[in-house]
């Protein structure tokens, strides 16, 4: 009898605990005392998911937490406003996207900094605006590292080619020095012409036929910029140029599809949570003293054989 | 012969064995069965109702009050962009109108305005509201610093200071500049609270549905758990009671060995038990008495019976006796006087059969009956049969059923000697064993014997003997003595084959009570 009972008093005692448990939902509670940073981001590129993933388990490890505000694809306008907002708000730090060509961004910038706020740019540069940090992707390591993914696939031997946008510009600068740097390595490879596409398709176009024109024989292309890696199909099909090795650039659904149609070999992605979560970490770690500082987040080249493991669920 | 009743009650059942009985259920403690089962029953009713009610309550708490304090937030968001929107066009007025009042207002909706951002701060858990809701009273703390400002620099105006009005504008301009921030804050914080709302309208369901599993769960596990402790009570008491409805029934068919209960487990009331073991007892004492009754009817059935022989032997004898005195006076007639004495002693010995046939005489009387007898089979045998008669005279004179010595000398004769030519002998004795308080009468004879197969089948018949069996023999002799004398009296068969036979009946005359027949 008493033995029973006092199973039943434990049984209910574990029952109710069950209970609570599958209800209790206590709801997530706000630190008054933690880093408030507010984020402002450009809405409607798939990469900001990954920053906003990697700016959320920052906040997570190191107990800050940052506030989410997106503005229109290339409406700098908008963007300088919510910039500008933040004076009236309570926040610790300020990431965002850098806008190298925009005086009035620059200024805005600096007026954050000036009030003593520590301003985090992420994905682009603006070095003139007075940023604290700078969280990018290693140019220099992704030229490198397209160079290398080359040579091992042709064993070295190949006639290459560069397509950048501009090379006066400064990521595009690295990239092709960084490439240039790994192609020096191998006896039997080197780069044989740059095309400028200038971010526009004619102008690529006119650029690659003449290329093909006047070096027939090129066996590879590093597409340096993710524009162009998404235009490159169309035009090589056109100069019924269909056999070459090619490392494009960015994540695009392009650029993925001719990963899977064998027409690339790879493409080079940038860690867009990486820039995310070490932009968090500068500002956390930031006090009054703090150089300023540019922090670089490794490239990664997807290939067929990886694919699977960086984009698990595309296209299916 | 008296008809006195045969009922001989030789067992009797003790009162007290029922109190026995009741004492032992008080100490029994384990008996309570049916009590620790309704205990549990109503545990399980109570802490049943108790689990839901915990449940209903934490469910409440959690999530039906998160609901409606959710369902509060933007109706309360709204009245606080309306009181900023209030406090933007009391401002402008104040410094178009330049009056008073229309800052005292400002500051009045200003305070309204912070009043409802602190009803929107209460019961929020989720940080990004908290977050949004913090930066919203800073951008309205600021824009009450740069209000004030806004005013000094009008009073300063009232003071015939041309400049401050400018620099009141210059403020006025800042003012609006939050409240620029504000608007964009507006379409925001509305959609994140829109989406709060429906998070907690979609937890809540989720919850209410997983809430509604949970009581099934426990609906059902309590309900087996209750039927079981039913059942168990039901088994504890119509189980027993169907068995004593059968036990009941089988009684009244008179099946009594099938009547008897056997408990089969613990698992019963203990009042259903104490009823079971009485109705046992009960069972066992009825049975018994109906067999002490069934017993009585048989003997007196087979009492009837020989009373109805002895009547239809009466007929014979009358008959007989008129025929023999009609011989009688035809051998005095004619002078036979050996027929006259033959048929005289053959009359007495009719006449004794026929007068104490099934009662008793003494046995001196009976012995004296016997010489007739005697007299009649040495006539008629004369040399070839020797008649010996050896009493002692210290037996002392013991009451017997009638005719019990004549038979065995017709038995000794008929299938002792009766083959022997001469030197037949017949001895008839009595012995007393004064040391025992025993009386052998002997009747040995030296004829053929018996084989001991042959000597046992006879001793056999004689004992399996029944009143309904016409035959008068040893069998006869037996039963008669056995209904008489009871334990007190034995019979012993000796033989061997061209030994001859030897019956001893020993009578325990010892006086220590009164036998039920007398």
């Amino acid at each position: 009898m008493k033995r029973t009972i006092s199973y039943m008093v434990i049984l209910s005692i574990l029952f109710s605990l069950t209970l609570f448990f599958l209800v209790y939902d206590h709801g997530e509670v706000f630190d008054e005392n933690a880093k408030k940073y507010i984020c402002i981001a450009n809405s409607g590129f798939y990469y900001w998911n990954s920053i906003r993933e990697g700016i959320e388990a920052a906040d997570r490890d190191q107990g800050s937490y940052t506030k989410w505000v997106e503005f229109e694809r290339y409406d700098t306008e908008e963007q300088i406003r919510l910039l500008e907002n933040t004076q009236y708000l309570d926040v610790d730090g300020v990431i965002t996207v850098g806008e190298p060509y925009s005086a009035e961004f620059n200024q805005a910038i600096q007026k954050i900094v000036d009030r003593g706020i520590p301003v985090a740019l992420i994905d682009t540069d603006s070095p003139e605006s007075g940023r604290t940090y700078y969280v990018g992707t290693d140019n220099y390591q992704a030229g490198y590292l397209a160079a290398k993914v080359i040579a091992d696939n042709t064993d070295g031997n190949a006639d290459a080619a560069i397509i950048v946008s501009k090379l006066t510009y400064a990521n595009q600068q690295e990239r092709y020095q960084g490439f240039l740097d790994c192609l020096e390595k191998y006896e039997n490879m080197r780069l044989v012409t740059i095309i400028e596409a200038e971010g526009d398709k004619l102008t690529m176009q006119d650029q690659l036929a003449a290329a093909f024109e006047e070096y027939p024989s090129i066996s590879a292309i590093f597409c340096a910029e993710s524009a162009s890696s998404r235009r490159l199909e169309p035009l090589l099909e056109n100069l019924r140029k269909t056999d070459l090795t090619i490392i494009g650039f960015d994540r695009s659904d392009f650029t993925l599809d001719f990963i899977k149609n064998d027409f690339y070999l790879g493409t080079i992605i940038q860690s867009s949570y990486d820039s995310g979560y070490q932009a968090v970490s500068c500002l956390n770690q930031h006090t009054p003293d703090s150089p300023r500082r540019t922090v670089y987040t490794n490239t990664t080249c997807v290939t067929k054989e990886n694919f699977d493991e960086f984009f698990p669920d595309y296209g299916k | 012969m008296t008809d006195a009743p045969l009922f001989c009650p030789y067992t009797t059942v003790p009162i007290n064995q029922f109190g026995e009985f009741f004492m032992r259920r008080k100490e029994n403690t384990k008996a309570n069965f049916t009590q620790k089962r309704l205990t549990y029953f109503f545990i399980l009713v109570v802490g049943t109702a108790l689990l839901m009610n915990i449940y209903t309550t934490l469910f409440t708490c959690f999530h039906y009050f998160r609901y409606q304090s959710a369902n509060r937030l933007i109706p309360a968001f709204r009245d606080y962009y309306q009181s900023i929107d209030l406090v933007m066009q009391n401002l402008n007025n104040y410094l178009v109108d330049e009056k008073v009042s229309d800052y005292e207002s400002a500051i009045d909706n200003l305070n309204d305005s912070m009043e409802y951002l602190g009803s929107l701060a209460l019961s929020i858990n989720d940080s990004e509201i908290t977050r949004e809701i913090l930066d919203l009273s800073h951008m309205t703390e600021i824009l009450r610093e740069q209000m004030v400002s806004v005013n000094e620099a009008m009073n300063l105006y009232y003071e015939e200071e041309k400049e401050a009005f400018h620099v009141a504008t210059e403020k006025f301009q800042e003012v609006q500049g939050i409240y620029t921030a504000i608007q964009d804050e507006y379409d925001r914080f509305s959609e994140m609270l829109f989406e709060y709302t429906e998070e907690v309208y979609l937890k809540m369901n989720h919850k209410y549905f997983v809430s509604i599993l949970i009581f099934l769960v426990i609906f059902f596990v309590s309900a087996i758990l209750m039927f079981r402790q039913v059942k168990y009570i039901h088994d504890s008491i119509s189980g027993p009671v169907n068995q004593l409805i059968h036990a009941a029934e089988q009684v009244q068919l008179g099946h009594f060995d099938e009547a008897k209960i056997t408990l089969k487990d613990h698992s019963i009331d203990e009042g259903m038990m104490l009823l079971i073991q009485v109705f046992n007892k009960m069972t066992d004492q009825v049975k018994l008495q109906i067999e002490t009754l069934k017993e009585n009817v048989r003997v007196q059935k087979e009492l009837q019976e020989s009373r109805f022989k002895e009547l239809q032997m009466q007929i014979n004898p009358h008959f007989m006796f008129n025929t023999l005195n009609m011989i009688s006076d035809f051998a005095y007639l004619e002078n036979a006087e050996k027929t006259i004495v033959l048929l005289n002693k053959t009359a007495k010995m009719f006449r004794f059969s026929l007068d104490f046939s099934g009662k008793t005489v003494t046995l001196s009387k009976e012995i004296e009956e016997l010489g007739n007898y005697l007299y009649i089979q040495q006539q008629r045998f004369g040399k070839r049969i020797h008649f010996v008669l050896d009493l002692d005279e210290n037996c002392p004179d013991l009451k017997i059923p009638a005719l019990i010595l004549q038979p065995l000398v017709e038995n000794a004769i008929t299938h002792g000697v009766g083959m022997l030519t001469s030197n037949a002998q017949i001895s008839i004795r009595s012995v007393n064993d004064a040391g025992s308080d025993t009386c052998h009468l002997i009747i040995q004879d030296n004829g053929e014997g018996m084989s001991e197969s042959k000597r046992a089948q006879v001793e056999n018949e004689m004992r399996a003997y029944t009143m309904q069996n016409a035959k008068i023999g040893l069998g006869n002799v037996y039963l008669r003595l056995k209904m008489f004398f009871g334990d007190k009296v034995s019979m012993n068969l000796e033989s061997s084959p061209g030994q001859g036979t030897k019956i001893t009946i020993s009578i325990n005359y010892a006086k220590e009570e009164t036998r039920c027949i007398e």
